[in-house]
């Protein structure tokens, strides 16, 4: 046993062992650090997974909001030919709700669609003003014709909208 | 009394629409033309007056989020900070109307449509 420790003391073979304790721990820690990115790098993929899910479910949801507003803003155009003066303030706020809806829950959408839905909600707030007042005066609106004609506006520019949004996300 | 702010929005208003960067459109109200913007929209009109002096008034109004009426100016109310108000509301008004209307547009389509038929 001597002998042994005696050899071991003349070969400096206690520093090797040092060394190479050393190097497997450095290696040891590379590994461990290693596993730690991945880890990290995981977590991080993982979560721009579940923003990405968000991010389209959130657009499906855009993309069907806006055709709901468009189906609803071609009954009101069918309510103006049948002249239901009576029944459209009930289908302006329905309108108007989903239009303020669509812009609360995307704040981010693009100026130029916010600057839509903005247009159209000031043209309907100002027809259902003169359906009102014709309620309240008995009298049926004297711009009738127009009516339909704004309308269509609104129609095909959320239609042209629905469009985008659809092509950005590959529907 | 008018806000200076008022002024150099209706001098920019008028400029924008000559150079074709703001779309104006209809609205139910006759000679009313709306352009919006991502939380307000402007109204241009003008409505009939009874006086002596002219028969109609110009006005800007300014209506928020919320389609409620936050400002509204009569050429009258800006003839303080805005020297010939009633003219330069009026040129106004008119360029307005034809971007409203399509009027350049069709100038434009059926010019070159002449001058492509030499």
């Amino acid at each position: 046993m001597e002998e042994l420790l005696e050899q071991i003391s003349k070969r400096h073979l206690g520093d090797a062992a040092s060394i190479i304790g050393l190097l497997i721990a450095l290696i040891g820690f590379s590994f461990t650090l290693f596993g730690v990115w991945r880890s990290k790098k995981a977590a991080e993929m993982a979560q721009e997974e579940v923003r990405s899910v968000k991010q389209a479910i959130a657009r499906s949801s855009t993309i069907a909001d806006f055709s709901a507003a468009v189906t609803t803003m071609n009954e009101i155009k069918r309510l103006h030919r049948a002249e239901a003066w009576v029944v459209l303030p009930d289908r302006y706020a329905a309108l108007r709700s989903m239009l303020i809806s669509i812009r609360s829950t995307n704040p981010d959408l693009q100026v130029e669609y916010r600057t839509a839905i903005q247009n159209a909600l000031q043209q309907f707030s100002d027809i259902e003003k003169i359906v009102e007042r014709s309620l309240a005066s008995n009298k049926p609106p004297t711009n009738r014709a127009k009516l339909n004609e704004i309308v269509s506006v609104q129609i095909d520019r959320l239609i042209e909208i629905l469009e985008e949004i659809k092509r950005d996300i590959g529907v | 009394m008018s806000d200076d702010r008022l002024i150099k929005m209706i001098h920019l208003l008028k400029q924008r629409t000559d150079d074709r960067k703001i779309s104006w459109e209809e609205t139910i109200n006759e000679n009313i033309y709306q352009s919006a913007f991502p939380k307000y929209t402007i109204q241009i009109g003008y409505y009939p007056n009874d006086s002596f002096s002219k028969n109609i008034d110009y006005f800007i109004r300014i209506l928020d989020e919320d389609n409620k009426v936050i400002e509204d100016a009569k050429d009258d109310d800006l003839k303080d900070e805005l020297e010939n108000s009633f003219e330069i509301m009026g040129t106004l008004y008119r360029s307005v109307r034809r971007q409203a209307m399509g009027v350049d547009k069709a100038l434009d389509s059926i010019l070159s449509e002449l001058e492509n038929g030499d």
